[in-house]
């Protein structure tokens, strides 16, 4: 009979890694790109996620500026629809997982 | 060549002439060419299963039956790009999954909708621009196909022309009748029409 309390210390250590990696989202980058106009950038982010005009503005100049910018958060799931999206819309865009 | 789309009380409208019109026709057979070809030159898409295979198993193909990795060609790099990149931060982070690995499996199930996509929003365009020139009129769903597909021809050609910060500063100099001239001034071309066209989409 196996308790709680038996599991080995190693395997308690991986369920700590695992309830830190709820706090590790996957995100959608947006990466800069010299073709993009920046209208059209911002056009997406509103078409796409539905975000005002002001937000989307905001990303678009981040990913104009700094050369990407994070444009969503959520499940791995969540974050391959909107990439799919922002391919669709011929915006560079990937996911990764946060760190 | 000023003009480009506004927007009537009938829809969004532009008209090309015979040039204009050729160029744009031109353009969107490309495409859909690009789109095709990667589909025909991808030897892993809907493998014909062996007689007597497992049925279950080519059922499971057809869902399968994108292509795996990422195109040399730059230009269709850039319209199929990857979907996945490396963990975000500093690097420390302990990779939760295989980058290579995932990029493949998205593109196996992404790609064929994506290049579908692609090829519909480029057959609008075909479809709607008159072979020797005259108007256009379109509603809001070919709209945001002709932006998408405008926009598609941009990466295209920008990237073939390698478009970067100093290009607008080259296109100011450059020899307009020299062979990288005319199609920089395409190019341009292209970028005032996708903007007319979304300035009138916004304002409908």
């Amino acid at each position: 009979m196996t308790g709680a309390l038996d599991v080995p210390v190693e395997e308690r250590a991986d369920e700590l890694d695992e309830a830190v990696d709820v706090d590790r989202p996957w995100v959608t980058i947006v990466w800069d790109d010299p073709v993009n106009l920046m209208s059209y950038v911002t056009f997406v982010f509103q078409d796409v996620f539905g975000y005002s005009r002001e937000k989307a503005q905001r990303l678009m100049m981040n990913v104009h500026q700094l050369g990407k910018a994070v444009v969503s958060t959520g499940t791995r799931e969540q974050m391959e629809r909107d990439v799919t999206l922002l391919h669709a819309a011929g915006l560079w865009a990937t996911l990764a997982h946060d760190s | 060549m000023k003009g480009g789309f506004r927007r009537t009380q009938r829809g969004v409208a532009a008209t090309f002439d015979e040039m204009q019109a050729g160029v744009l026709r031109h353009l969107a057979a490309d495409i859909e060419e690009l789109m095709g070809a990667r589909e025909v030159a991808e030897p892993d898409v809907a493998p014909t299963p062996a007689p007597g295979a497992d049925p279950f198993e080519a059922l499971f193909a057809d869902f399968s039956a994108g292509a795996t990795t990422r195109p040399d060609d730059p230009v269709l790099a850039r319209l199929l790009p990857d979907g996945y990149s490396a963990p975000t931060g500093d690097g420390n982070a302990k990779p939760t999954v295989d980058t290579e690995a995932a990029a493949a499996d998205f593109r196996r199930f992404t790609e064929p909708d994506l290049r579908a996509g692609k090829t519909a929003n480029a057959q609008t365009i075909l479809t709607s621009v008159p072979v020797g020139g005259g108007s256009v009129l379109l509603d809001d769903d070919e709209a945001e196909s002709w932006l998408r597909g405008l926009n598609d021809m941009r990466l295209a050609l920008g990237t073939a022309l390698e478009v970067g910060p100093d290009t607008d500063r080259e296109f100011g100099r450059i020899d307009p009748m020299s062979s990288r001239g005319r199609r920089l001034h395409l190019y341009m071309w292209l970028g005032v029409l996708q903007e007319t066209l979304l300035e009138s989409i916004t304002d409908g």
